[in-house]
């Protein structure tokens, strides 16, 4: 958006579990976000947000697994963008402050009702959590004879989200019904309405359903300490869920404190590695290539599991670097075909970048750089075997191949901070996971699926989904099998029997 | 030879003025009179404006290897036009586009050969292959070739390297001395260098930073000898160090583990930073003591950042000092708040306790030659030798050359010889051209007070925003410290 174009209003209002409120807005946003959007005064909310005591979750357990399914399989009907005006007008203002573009942001919302759907949520809930502690307390008999039960409750929590993609919305609203949970989800300022246009949605499917009454939506300055500190307490609040950059992880952890814990979803970057399999014929290489553009391009390079640096083992000769030239060349090219729905040039380029990538394009003993020129984005070879210096700024479709002699030196491409690794080919993928998984790697792929991420599957190496439930142990305990403390039994002791 | 026939705005005498003349240094041509600099009629200005940058452009369009790929890149040959510049100016990436492992890895070899290609000087006879870190390396280039570099402080966690030549530092200083030893409207004959001024310097004599290193020639032409030079640190800003500072406040800001391991070099040289460290804080003292009160009552000269003259200034009027110097003293002093924060009465103290009847404020960086001076109305003037351009924030495209307009700063710095002059700032300015002049007389364009970083501005924080000097020793304290206490 240009300097001199006003932002655009938009009403937003907020969703207190079940119930829509636009009054005693105030107006947040303005030039930097893209538009002014007006939503109720967060310190007038303040006392609603919170959920009165937990026994006010009694009412989600009168639901059976079934009962949720269908209700998840009912809402997914409803989120169709081409019938939900809620939708339509969260894609507009996206359109505005998100750093995706029309045609990405169009597609994420049309594949809502693939997520909202019972077999998927099924499988989500089945494999990260198992359905059976959802739905009851699983037995099982140890071996001092004590029969140990467990079941998964719901928290309370508040979802702190990320806007760079509104599926993060959509997600948060699945994974909180899946759990039987009563969430509080503060809507992120590049996405102010995704997460609202869902819960609108669920009060205009029903108002009075146990899912509806746990899900609240609203929108808070993040850092707004006076308004934080008093929500953020363990009476109001059992977890944080909090997805995002560095800083605003960082702040929210401040408020950790005994009963109130921290699920942290922190910024995360990725990156690929390609084995030398690649040069075996020129249809790999277009092949590969065509992947590799992919996992670089897809959702316009905007979310932490696009690859922004690959490692290439084409040898770091003249040949070699020849080699890599070429394979960077089909990339760009294969990232300039892929289809608009799956990425386009950037809505905006970041101007550093830039500057960067010219100097880069200055310093041809250094780096061959394809593409560039008009933001469109472009593949960095570099022609030391290392990254660029600028790699932690790599957006906005511009990547950079790194040409390696041995596989040894890819453990310097992964830390702590990479979430996933895009591998080709298959044999190279498991030949290094376990050395990766060490060094930091979270998630291992083929190449080309890196920005097509398992929901059904553990999040940046802890599990999300499991953790956002409380894991409750019933115990029975029968002393003529396992022998009391009252009679001065020694602990831990197998049963005789 | 060329000529541009000169009229001066007043009207009173036409003068022709030999463009090679003025090229090689603007301040001499027009024998220091900053009267007749500041007051050339606009036509003139722009006239000599466009043939030098015609020059500058035919000397190093294939002088320069990194100008001639971008001017290739661009398919531009010529200019015809102030504006045809806009597509090759260099930005702070260009100064710092070598891969940052060849410091780590001690291949000066090879960042010579970098910088080689943003310099005419040629560098192909210096081996540098023995250096080991960047101070050796920096002077290496000074004892061997007609360059002395400068560095940045190098917030984005390297630093920036500028290929200043000895000769440009000279005639920067003569340009540095008729901007502030001179007054605009004095028809007083030029000054003969050296002034024989005594020069204070609340920081490092020695350093690659711009502001210390220029402190050789202040010695040379303004204190007329090192005696006459009184610096609060007697020894060296490293460079390397600082680079320290920076790799680790970018690793901070990035919420990196901190995995910086010193290098044998710096581990070498940890007894001379513990020595630096421990006899800071008696050099400050002798400094502030000794120092300045054996130049009590002398015209002495002084540049120092805003903040730190401010805070020298609140401590010495604590203990009762006032009117330390001469009124007619020179002190110069950044302006511009870069990220500083002073109350805006801060000059009042500070003449207060400097004793000089005025402070002098100029906006500049190292990638220009002197600053651009405020008048008394508190305008930064722009030297005729610097073509200014103002660009929208957005597209960089030019804004108009008439009235007043605000955005991003770029520039073509005629005077440099030997590197290519223009540069696009990440500063935001607000600049008013010539056809609304300042009422102090001088018929140049101005640039007023505020400027702000635009990365401050930016909706995403820009990683390569800049420490302002103010922040440097801060850094190098910080860096020092952690070398010391063996954190690593």
């Amino acid at each position: 958006m240009s300097a001199t174009q006003a932002a655009r209003t938009f009403r937003a209002g907020c969703v207190i579990r079940g119930q829509w409120i636009d009054e005693g807005l105030l107006e947040f946003g303005g030039r930097s976000v893209g538009i002014t959007f007006l939503s109720p005064d967060p310190r007038q909310i303040l006392s609603r947000l919170p959920l009165g005591g937990a026994q006010a979750m009694t009412d989600l357990y009168a639901l059976s697994f079934d009962d949720i399914l269908d209700y998840i399989e009912r809402l997914g009907v409803r989120l169709r963008l081409a019938d939900n005006i809620h939708l339509q007008e969260a894609l507009e203002a996206s359109c505005l402050t998100s750093s995706l573009t029309r045609p990405l942001l169009q597609r994420t919302y049309e594949s809502l009702p693939h997520l909202f759907n019972a077999r998927f949520a099924r499988e989500m809930a089945d494999n990260t959590i198992g359905i059976p502690y959802l739905e009851g307390w699983v037995p099982k008999t140890l071996i001092d004879g004590r029969t140990v039960s467990v079941r998964a409750f719901g928290a309370r929590s508040l979802h702190i989200i990320a806007g760079n993609s509104p599926f993060i919305a959509a997600l948060s609203v699945l994974r909180n019904a899946v759990t039987r949970g009563d969430a509080i989800i503060k809507s992120p300022s590049n996405d102010p309405f995704t997460a609202l246009a869902i819960a609108r949605t669920m009060i205009e499917l029903d108002p009075a359903h146990p899912l509806t009454r746990h899900l609240s939506v609203a929108y808070w300055k993040g850092g707004d300490e006076a308004f934080e500190s008093r929500l953020y307490q363990p009476r109001h609040i059992e977890k944080i869920v909090a997805w995002g950059g560095f800083a605003s992880v960082k702040h929210v952890t401040r408020y950790i404190q005994p009963g109130l814990e921290l699920i942290s979803l922190d910024p995360k970057r990725s990156v690929s590695i390609v084995g030398a399999e690649v040069f075996q014929s020129e249809a790999t290489m277009r092949d590969v290539a065509r992947r590799l553009a992919t996992d670089i391009g897809a959702m316009n390079q905007e979310g932490c599991v696009n690859a922004r640096v690959a490692y290439v083992l084409s040898g770091t000769g003249e040949a070699g670097l020849s080699r890599l030239d070429r394979l960077a060349r089909y990339t760009y090219d294969a990232m300039m075909g892929l289809p608009p729905a799956v990425s386009t040039a950037a809505k905006e380029m970041d101007d550093g970048l830039r500057s960067l990538l010219n100097a880069a394009r200055l310093n041809q003993e250094w780096y061959n750089v394809v593409g560039g020129l008009k933001d469109e984005g472009a593949i960095i070879v570099s022609r030391l075997p290392e990254p660029v210096d600028f790699a932690s700024r790599l957006g906005k479709r511009v990547a950079n191949l790194v040409p390696i002699d041995g596989i040894e030196e890819v453990c310097a491409a992964v830390d702590a901070y990479t979430q996933t690794v895009g591998v080709y080919p298959e044999s190279l993928k498991r030949q290094l996971r376990d050395r990766l998984a060490l060094c930091g790697a979270q998630r291992f792929t083929s190449l080309g699926y890196a920005a097509h991420a398992a929901v059904a599957a553990p999040q940046d190496a802890i599990e999300s989904t499991r953790e956002l439930c409380k894991w409750v142990v019933c115990e029975d305990c029968d002393p003529m099998v396992t022998p009391p403390l009252w009679e001065d039994a020694l602990m831990f002791r197998a049963n005789a029997a | 030879m060329e000529a541009i026939a000169a009229v001066r705005a007043t009207g009173a005498r036409s003068e022709t003025i030999d463009i090679d003349r003025f090229l090689a240094d603007p301040t001499e041509c027009f024998d220091q009179s900053q009267t007749r600099l500041m007051g050339m009629a606009p036509e003139t200005v722009a006239a000599l404006q466009l043939a030098g940058l015609k020059r500058r452009f035919a000397r190093f369009r294939s002088a320069l290897p990194m100008l001639q790929r971008l001017a290739d890149s661009e398919g531009i040959d010529a200019i015809e036009d102030l504006g045809d510049v806009l597509p090759l100016l260099f930005d702070h990436s260009t100064y710092k586009s070598y891969p940052a492992s060849l410091l780590e890895k001690q291949r000066f070899g090879a960042l010579t050969s970098w910088l080689g290609k943003l310099t005419t000087v040629d560098l192909s006879g210096v081996d540098a292959s023995n250096c080991r870190s960047v101070d050796q390396w920096m002077q290496l280039l000074r004892t061997e070739t007609p360059l002395s570099i400068c560095h940045t402080s190098g917030t984005s966690g390297t630093l920036s390297f500028l290929p200043w030549s000895k000769r440009e530092w000279r005639v920067m200083t003569g340009q540095f001395t008729t901007l502030f030893f001179r007054r605009f409207g004095d028809e007083a004959p030029p000054l003969k260098l050296p002034l024989n001024v005594p020069c204070v310097y609340p920081f490092f004599r020695h350093g690659g930073m711009a502001h210390t290193i220029v402190n050789d020639y202040f010695a040379e032409f303004v204190a007329g000898s090192e005696e006459r030079f009184h610096a609060a640190y007697p020894g060296r800003l490293s460079a390397d160090l600082l680079l320290l500072a920076a790799r680790r406040r970018a690793a901070a800001a990035r919420g990196e583990v901190d995995t910086l391991k010193l290098g044998p070099e710096l581990e070498a040289r940890r007894e001379e930073f513990e020595a630096q460290q421990r006899n800071m804080p008696q050099h400050i003292a002798d400094f502030s003591g000794a120092v300045l009160s054996r130049l009590a009552g002398q015209r002495i000269f002084m540049t120092a950042t805003s903040n730190l003259l401010y805070s020298m200034a609140e401590r010495g009027l604590k203990e009762g000092s006032r009117k330390l110097f001469h009124p007619s003293s020179v002190i110069v002093t950044g302006g511009g708040g870069k990220g500083m924060v002073l109350p805006d009465d801060w000059q009042a103290p500070v003449k207060e306790f400097f004793g000089a009847d005025r402070i002098n404020l100029g906006y500049g960086m190292s990638e220009m030659c002197a600053p651009f001076a405020s008048c008394e109305y508190g305008h930064y003037h722009v030297n005729p030798w610097i073509i200014p351009f103002v660009l929208d924030p957005d597209t960089n495209l030019q804004l108009p050359r008439t009235g007043t307009v605000t955005g991003r700063f770029a520039f073509y710095d005629l005077m440099p010889d030997t590197r290519w002059g223009g540069f696009i700032t990440g500063d935001e300015v607000t600049l008013t051209w010539e056809d609304l002049p300042c009422a102090c007389g001088r018929t140049a364009p101005y640039l007023h007070r505020k400027i702000i970083r635009l990365s401050q501005k930016a909706k995403h924080a820009d990683g390569e925003e800049k420490l302002s000097c103010g922040s440097a020793p801060g850094a190098y304290e910080e860096a020092l410290d952690f070398l010391n206490d063996g954190a690593a």
